[in-house]
C-alpha cells in the first residue's frame, strides 16, 4: 500500500537522517522525499511517500518516538475513506488522549487502520 | 568558567557522584574540569567496558548511568554499549568529546561522524553547536534518558566549545514531571477487569517495564488479589514475590517447561512491560494462540507492534496495576499450574563427580545474601544463572537481555559494586565472555573493588557448540576454547586471587572462601563440554515443542 506522511520536525540539522534511517531500518521503501523549511515556526516541514505491505502503524508509531518530530500524518486514501478521524498522531499527544483513543472498538479501529482491511 | 566546568557542574546537579570513562584529546578539557571535580571519576579500560559499567551502575541502582569518551576511537568504542543500552531501556548518558568545530568535517585526527554513528543506537542524540546551548542540552539529555521508556542518550561536544568561556550562574534543574497522570482509562480498566474476572485461565507475563516504572509493590498486590499465575523475561526476574507459589518462571527459548506450557495454554495473557521479543514467543503465529491478550506500556510503538491486543493501556504502572485488581475465579487454573510446575521441576540429581553447572548456580545462589547483585554475561551460563538462581528484585540479576552482549558482565559488576558497596557483587561468566572486557580487571586492581568472579568453563563457545550439535550436524565451526589462558593466573597478574575447582565435592567450600574472602576473588568452575542448556526451543518452533535433556 501507498502512504503519504507529512512530518512537522524541530529544525535540527540531523533531523531528516533520523527519519530516514527509521523509515529504513524499520523495513519501508521510500518511494518520493520533499522537505521545506518552514520560516514561521523554525522548523521543516517534510513529505514522505511510502511504499510497504506492513501495516504503516509499525512506522508511524517509530517516527512519532523522534524527540525531533513535532507532529506527523498519515495520509492514505484507503484510510482516509475508512477511518476519517484518526489520521492525525501528535508526538505530544498526552497519554489520556492516546488511552480515550483506545477504548474497546475505537481502540480496534485505531490499531486496525493501518492493517490492510481484510 | 568554561565549558567543560559546566559539564561537571550540571552533572553534580543532578546528583551524579560516580562517571566511567577513559581520557583522549578531544575530551581533555574536560578532563582538566574532572581532576578538581567532586565527582568520582572511575578508568576504564576500554571504552566499551565504561559504558557497561555506566550501566551496570544505573541498572543496580535505577539512577542514571554516565560514561564518558573521547572523539573517533573513543566514541566508536562506545557504540555497542550504547545499543545494549537502547535494547534493554537503560537511562544512561554518554558524553564524547569531539575535535574543534573548525576543523570538523575535515577528517582531522581522530575525527568520525559520531552523531552519525549514534542515530540507530541512542534514545537520542545532540551534537552542542554553540556554547550558549551546552547547558540546556545536557538538562534535556539527563531528562530523556530517564523519561517515559527509558534509554541511552549521547551528547557529543568539540572540544572549543569545552573550552570557550561561560557564565557561572547555573539554571535550576527542572522538577521531574510528575510521572502518574490524572485521568486514568476508565474505560479500559472496566474493559480490562471485565476480562480477568471472566477469565477462566489468566496468566501476568511480566516484562523489564514493571520495574523500571517502580510498580514492584502494586505488581505482587495484583498477583496476589487478582489470584493468577505468573512468567517473567529475563529482565524482569526478581519481580515476583520469591513466596508467591503461582510464579512459574522464565517463559521463552530457555524457559520453564511450567510456564512455556502454562502460557501456551492461557485464555488470558496479561503483558505488563514487555515486549513479545522472539526468544519469548517462539513461533510468533502459535505463541499463546488461544488468549486474549492485555497490554500495558510506557511506549506506544510497544502497543500492536507483533501482537494485536483487546485491550491496550498506556501509562503509569503505578496507578494503572491497582485500578485493575479485580478477583479471578480461576482456582482450577492455579492448581493446574502448581502441577505443571511440580510435575517440570528442575532435578539436579546428576550423577558422576564432575560439577553440574544448574546445580553449582543453585548452591551459590541458597548461599548468597539477600540483595546481592548478579551480573551475567552472555550464553549457556546465562541460562543457566536465570533458571537456577532466585532474586528479590530485578536489580539484582544484571543481563544483556535484548543484545546479548558477550563481555557485559565483569564491567556491570563494577558499575554495579560502585552504586552499592554495601551489597556482595558477583560477577558470572563464561570462558569466552570472560575473555571479551578482561581488561576491566585493571579497573578492578586500580580501585581494589571486591568484586566476586565466577567463570563456569567447558573451552566452548558453549551456547554456539549447543546449536552446531543440534542444528548444523555437529560440525564445530570456530567454538574449540580448550586453549584458554590460565585463568587463575591471569587473576593473580591483577593481584585478584583465584581458585579452580572440578569436582562437585569442592564447590562448597569454593563458594565460602570466595565469598568470605574480603577482597576481589576469581572462582574457576571447569564443567564438561558436554552440558548443555535445557529446555530448548527450537528456533521456528510453538514454545509447547520443547527439547529436553532426556528427550536427547
Amino acid at each position: 500500500m501507498n502512504h503519504v506522511l507529512t512530518i512537522q520536525t524541530k529544525n535540527q540539522t540531523v533531523v531528516l537522517e533520523r527519519v530516514l534511517q527509521v523509515t529504513r531500518y524499520r523495513g519501508f521503501q521510500l518511494t518520493g522525499l520533499e522537505m521545506k523549511p518552514q520560516s514561521s515556526k523554525a522548523g521543516l516541514l517534510l513529505t514522505l511517500s511510502i511504499a510497504s505491505d506492513k501495516p504503516i502503524h509499525l512506522l508511524t508509531s517509530q517516527l512519532n518516538k523522534l524527540v525531533d518530530v513535532e507532529q506527523l500524518e498519515l495520509h492514505s486514501e484507503q484510510l482516509a475513506s475508512l477511518y476519517p478521524s484518526d489520521l492525525k498522531m501528535r508526538v505530544s499527544e498526552p497519554l489520556g488522549a492516546f488511552n480515550a483513543r483506545h477504548t474497546g472498538d475505537a481502540m480496534s479501529t485505531t490499531l486496525l487502520a493501518s492493517v490492510t482491511p481484510q | 568558567m568554561k565549558g567543560a566546568d559546566l559539564v561537571m557542574k550540571v552533572l553534580q546537579q543532578h546528583g551524579v557522584d560516580s562517571i566511567f570513562g577513559y581520557p583522549g584529546g578531544a575530551i581533555m578539557p574536560i578532563y582538566d574540569a574532572i581532576y578538581q571535580s567532586p565527582i568520582k571519576h572511575y578508568l576504564c579500560r576500554h571504552e566499551q567496558g565504561g559504558a557497561f559499567s555506566a550501566i551496570g551502575y544505573a541498572r543496580s541502582s535505577g539512577k542514571v548511568g554516565v560514561c564518558l569518551a573521547t572523539s573517533g576511537p573513543g566514541a566508536t568504542n562506545l557504540i555497542t554499549s550504547l545499543a545494549d543500552a537502547l535494547l534493554d531501556s537503560v537511562p544512561l548518558v554518554a558524553i564524547t568529546g569531539q575535535v574543534a568545530q573548525g576543523v570538523m568535517g575535515t577528517d582531522a585526527f581522530q575525527e568520525i561522524d559520531v552523531l552519525g554513528l549514534s542515530l540507530p543506537v541512542t534514545k537520542h542524540s545532540f551534537l552542542v553547536e554553540h556554547i550558549d546551548a551546552l547547558e540546556d542540552t545536557l538538562h534535556q539529555a539527563f531528562a530523556l534518558a530517564q523519561s517515559g521508556r527509558p534509554g541511552p542518550v549521547l551528547v557529543d561536544i568539540p572540544k572549543n566549545i569545552q573550552l570557550a568561556d561561560v557564565g557561572s550562574a547555573l539554571k535550576p534543574v527542572a522538577a521531574p514531571t510528575a510521572s502518574t497522570v490524572a485521568n486514568l482509562p476508565t474505560e479500559q480498566l472496566q474493559q480490562a477487569r471485565t476480562l480477568i474476572a471472566a477469565a477462566k485461565k489468566p496468566m501476568a507475563y511480566i516484562g523489564g517495564g514493571v520495574h523500571m516504572a517502580g510498580a514492584i509493590a502494586e505488581l505482587q498486590q495484583f498477583l496476589t488479589k487478582s489470584a493468577m499465575p505468573s512468567v517473567t523475561t529475563l529482565k524482569a526476574m526478581g519481580s515476583v514475590a520469591k513466596d508467591n507459589p503461582y510464579y512459574l518462571g522464565m517463559l521463552g527459548m530457555h524457559g520453564t517447561q511450567a510456564a512455556n506450557l502454562a502460557v501456551q495454554q492461557c485464555d488470558l495473557l496479561i503483558c505488563l512491560g514487555a515486549r513479545f521479543d522472539d526468544r519469548v514467543t517462539g513461533k510468533l503465529d502459535s505463541f499463546a494462540p488461544d488468549a486474549k491478550v492485555i497490554q500495558l506500556d510506557i511506549d506506544p510503538a510497544e502497543i500492536n507492534k507483533l501482537r494485536q491486543p483487546d485491550c491496550a493501556m498506556l501509562g503509569p504502572m503505578q496507578q494503572l496495576l491497582p485500578a485493575m485488581t479485580v478477583a479471578t475465579q480461576c482456582q482450577p487454573w492455579l492448581e493446574h499450574c502448581l502441577a505443571l510446575k511440580q510435575q517440570h521441576g528442575w532435578r539436579y540429581d546428576h550423577p558422576g563427580e564432575r560439577i553440574y553447572a544448574p546445580l553449582m548456580l543453585k548452591q551459590l545462589s541458597d548461599r548468597l545474601p539477600d540483595n546481592s547483585v548478579v551480573c551475567c554475561d552472555v550464553g549457556q551460563h546465562q541460562m543457566w544463572v536465570a533458571q537456577h538462581m532466585r532474586f528479590n528484585h530485578p536489580r539484582n540479576h544484571l543481563s544483556s537481555g535484548g543484545l546479548g552482549t558477550m563481555g557485559f558482565g565483569l564491567p556491570a559488576a563494577i558499575g554495579a559494586k560502585l552504586a552499592r558497596p554495601e551489597d556482595t557483587v558477583l560477577a558470572v561468566s563464561g570462558d569466552g565472555s570472560f575473555m571479551m572486557n578482561v581488561q576491566e580487571l585493571g579497573t578492578i586492581k586500580r580501585f581494589r573493588l571486591p568484586v566476586k568472579i565466577v567463570i563456569i568453563d567447558n573451552q566452548r563457545l558453549g551456547m554456539v557448540k549447543q546449536w552446531q550439535q543440534l542444528f548444523f550436524n555437529e560440525r564445530y565451526s570456530e567454538t574449540d576454547l580448550s586453549d584458554n589462558p590460565d585463568f587463575v593466573a591471569l587473576a593473580a597478574a591483577f593481584a585478584i586471587p583465584g581458585h579452580t575447582i572440578s569436582r562437585k565435592d569442592e564447590v562448597g567450600d569454593a563458594i565460602e572462601a570466595m565469598l568470605t574472602w574480603p577482597g576481589p576473588y576469581l572462582l574457576h568452575v571447569r564443567i564438561d563440554e558436554q552440558d548443555n542448556v535445557w529446555p530448548l526451543v527450537p528456533p521456528g518452533a510453538a514454545n509447547e515443542d520443547m527439547l529436553t535433556e532426556r528427550a536427547q
